[in-house]
Parts: structure tokens; sequence; C-alpha cells
């Protein structure tokens, strides 16, 4: 037999060697990792549903909008009259919730069953829609007052507005408001709070509107001065 | 000794293998990166940043204001190989202006060249894509020459759509001319869409857009301020 053939036998021996060592050594692999991945399971997988609840009835009233609903806005240039198509729904939803879960319930496994009712205002013209939206996820919680805002939207376009009942220096109470030759009694009026990105300084958007608990909606005046009335046959 | 011979020729194949590498390797190494820009004529379709806040208004007394982002730049990679051996690398631009009206209309607008040309007639141009609205108008652009590819409609899936775009020398819009200008008008008016897709489009040099038809025949016509 060549020595280069005697030479490449030793070598295949070898190989043989380091396949029986890593056979040995398989068991041992798949015991530890099956070992790491029982570990790896949480102890507790028990899941607790906490139920906050309905929004109060008195926070749902002050929007008078229903679902179906359609009400007009007129442009003060008198040529344009636009449709509002209302859409309403309060339905409930789940989730975790970190803010909660940090303060009132450490364990991983809580997760919040809230209410959410949101109101849609859809034009049929190209301009703002309007949104409102209540939601008791921090209701129940009376430190998280703060958060009990933040859950509460009202956005005309890309404004954001501070809603009725919430403290705010901008928010001011008119006894009446005459709106094309018709009186609104007991008129809100309220100045937006925060506009997104886009919306620097000299763009055009909501930036006052007028309300009340009877007809929603009466006006709403542009940073641009145009403005926009409720407009009822 | 089969077995042995066997071993020996695993062995010079691997080698082979180790100089194919090696070699297609060098070869990669010696491929230059070209560089195509878009062309400097093409530019200036881009809204100065003195340009780049603006109002439009439209029949009815609605004003709508846009603001335009600088241009940002993209350089796309393009790779061509045979049998996995690279044989061309470039690098070709992107530039693109985003913008945003009130009322979350959108406007973006993009030039972008091509590494390899598809043919003769189409050399040296540029791909021009904009969007408006619903709306995005695609066609290749050579200054001041303009070749439609389509017009799609981004909120229903209806197809490419035929338009035809032409180049004036000046176009007035509210007692402002502006000179150098593009105008985009849809043919296809059958296709579902929109009251509100814009169906012709007046564009500027150094302005962005000046005018704009919608569907439901509103125009909007940029203000002088």
């Amino acid at each position: 037999m060549p020595y280069f053939c005697s030479r490449n036998l030793k070598t295949v021996s070898i190989m043989q060697t380091k396949k029986q060592i890593l056979r040995k050594m398989t068991a041992p692999v798949l015991f530890g990792t099956m070992l790491l991945l029982f570990t790896a399971c949480p102890r507790n997988s028990k899941t607790t549903y906490v139920d906050l609840g309905r929004i109060p009835e008195q926070y749902l009233a002050t929007v008078p909008y229903q679902n179906g609903d359609v009400f007009r806005m007129q442009h003060e240039s008198d040529r344009l009259i636009i449709d509002f198509a209302v859409s309403r729904h309060r339905h409930k939803e789940t989730g975790f919730d970190y803010i909660l879960l940090e303060k009132y319930k450490p364990a991983p496994n809580y997760i919040y069953e809230y209410e959410s009712d949101i109101t849609k205002c859809t034009p049929n013209y190209p301009i703002f829609n309007v949104e409102i939206n209540f939601s008791n996820r921090y209701m129940a919680f009376e430190e998280e007052q703060d958060y009990a805002k933040n859950a509460t939207l009202f956005a005309v376009g890309s404004a954001w507005f501070p809603f009725i009942g919430e403290d705010h220096s901008d928010y001011e109470m008119l006894d009446s408001l005459k709106v094309n030759d018709r009186y609104y009694h007991d008129v809100f009026k309220l100045k937006s709070e925060l506009v997104d990105y886009y919306e620097e300084e000299g763009s055009i958007h909501a930036e006052t509107y007028y309300y009340n608990y009877e007809k929603g909606l009466l006006g709403v005046i542009m940073s641009n001065g145009e403005k926009y009335w409720l407009y009822e046959d | 000794m089969l077995s042995c011979l066997t071993v020996k020729n695993i062995g010079s194949m691997k080698t082979k293998h180790l100089i194919l590498i090696a070699l297609a390797f060098v070869m990669a190494s010696c491929v230059k990166t070209k560089n195509y820009y878009v062309n400097d004529a093409t530019r200036v379709w881009f809204a100065d940043s003195t340009n780049s806040h603006f109002t439009m208004q439209d029949d009815n007394g609605v004003s709508y204001s846009f603001q335009l982002e600088p241009v940002w730049q993209n350089m796309l990679e393009n790779s061509a190989s045979i049998l996995f051996v690279p044989t061309e690398k470039s690098l070709h631009e992107e530039l693109c202006q985003n913008g945003c009206g009130s009322y979350s209309t959108s406007l973006k607008f993009c030039l972008e060249i091509e590494a390899y040309k598809r043919d003769d007639e189409h050399e040296g141009t540029d791909l021009f894509m904009m969007y408006f609205g619903e709306s995005r108008y695609d066609m290749r652009i050579d200054g001041d020459r303009f070749y439609p590819r389509g017009c799609y409609d981004m909120g229903y899936d209806v197809g490419e759509m035929e338009f035809e775009a032409e180049y004036l020398d000046r176009y007035g819009v509210h007692d402002v001319e502006y000179q150098g200008v593009m105008h985009l008008k849809l043919i296809d008016l059958a296709y579902p869409h929109s009251h509100f897709f814009p169906t012709e489009i007046y564009y500027a040099k150094h302005y962005g857009l000046i005018q704009c038809k919608l569907d439901n025949k509103l125009t909007l016509c940029r203000l002088p301020y």
C-alpha cells in the first residue's frame, strides 16, 4: 500500500473519533436546551380580566350626535354648504396598559376591559373631519385624571381641542350665539391646544370652535380667518 | 484503493472550487461602481426653499395650505452578475420632495435616473413621479420634453390611465405669470374614481404646484402670497 494511502486512512479514523464524540455530546446538549426552555416558561400563566365598567352617561350626553345623523356647515362665502355624515359606535376594548400595570398591578397577567365611544363626522368636501372619542380607560382611577383627559379626544382636522368640563385657560362660556339668524344658548368657545407637526406656523388649521350640548358643533374658525357655521333649514 | 482515489479526487475538486471562488472575488473587486445623477435641466422642477410654503384656494373660497420639505437624496444600488460573478455595479440618484396640505392632502414629487437605459429613445431621460391626493402621474422627463407613461388612482385599483403632458413657456394664475410650466391632463376620464381626483395639474419650475382641476370641475389656484 502506497504511503499517501496509509496517511489518508489515518485521517478517516480521526474523523470517526470526532463523530463518536459528537454522538456522545448530543444527549447532554439536548437535555440542557430542554431545561433552559422550561425555565423560560412563566410560573403563573393565569390571566385576570379587570372590568373598568361603562362610560358615565353624563359624558355621553355632551355629544348630541347619533349614528346616521347628518348635519350641515356653511362656508362664510355662502357658496358652499357641506354635509357631515355622523357615525357613532360604543364598544368594549381590552388591552394591557403599562401605565396602570406599573402603578396598580405589578403582575404581568392583568388585562383591562374598558369602553370606547367614538363619534366621527365625515364631510362630503375635502375639508376637516370632526372626531370625538370617549374612553373610560383611566376614569376609574381618580389619581389618573391627567390620563383621563388624554383618553377624551376632540379633533377638528389635525387640530386637537380640550373638551368641555376640562380645566383650560382658553375655555370661554357664551350665554348665546347668533348663527344664520338663529340663536343658540349656553355655547362653549374653545381654542385648539395641539396641532400635529406638519401644521407649522402659517398653515391653515382649525383654531377655534363653538359648541353646545343641544346641537353640537356650531361654528369653526380657521387660522386664516375662514369661518364655517352650522346651517339649519 | 478505490476509497483512497475518491478522497484524492474530492480534494482536487475542492481546490478547483476554491480557485474559482478566489477568481470570482478578484473579479468582483475589479468591478468599478458607476454613479448616475439626475440631469441638472430636470432638477429645476423642484420647488425652491423660498416657495415651499404656499396656499391654494378653490372656486368656493376654501383655502388649503401646503408645506414642502427640503429635497432629499438617495443613491439606489444596482448590480448585474453572470453566474454569481458581478459584472457591473452602479448607484443611481433618486430625489424626492415631500409635502403635506391642510386636511391631510399629500403631495410628493420625485425624480430618479435609471442606471441602465432601456432603449435609445429614452436615453438620458429621468423618471418623474408626482403624487397629489389620490393620484400618481408617471412619465419620463428630459428638461422640457415629457414622455407620459401612466396615471394611477391610489384609491381605486383601476390600472394604468392615459394622460398627456405638454410644456408651456408661461402660464398665469391669479395675476402671477409663471415661466416654464408643466401641464398634465388625464385623458381616460371614464374610470371610476373619486370626485376629488386631480384630472389636470399645472406645475411650475422652481414653484411646484400652481393649479389643479378636480374630477368634479372644481379648480384650485395658488394664491400669490
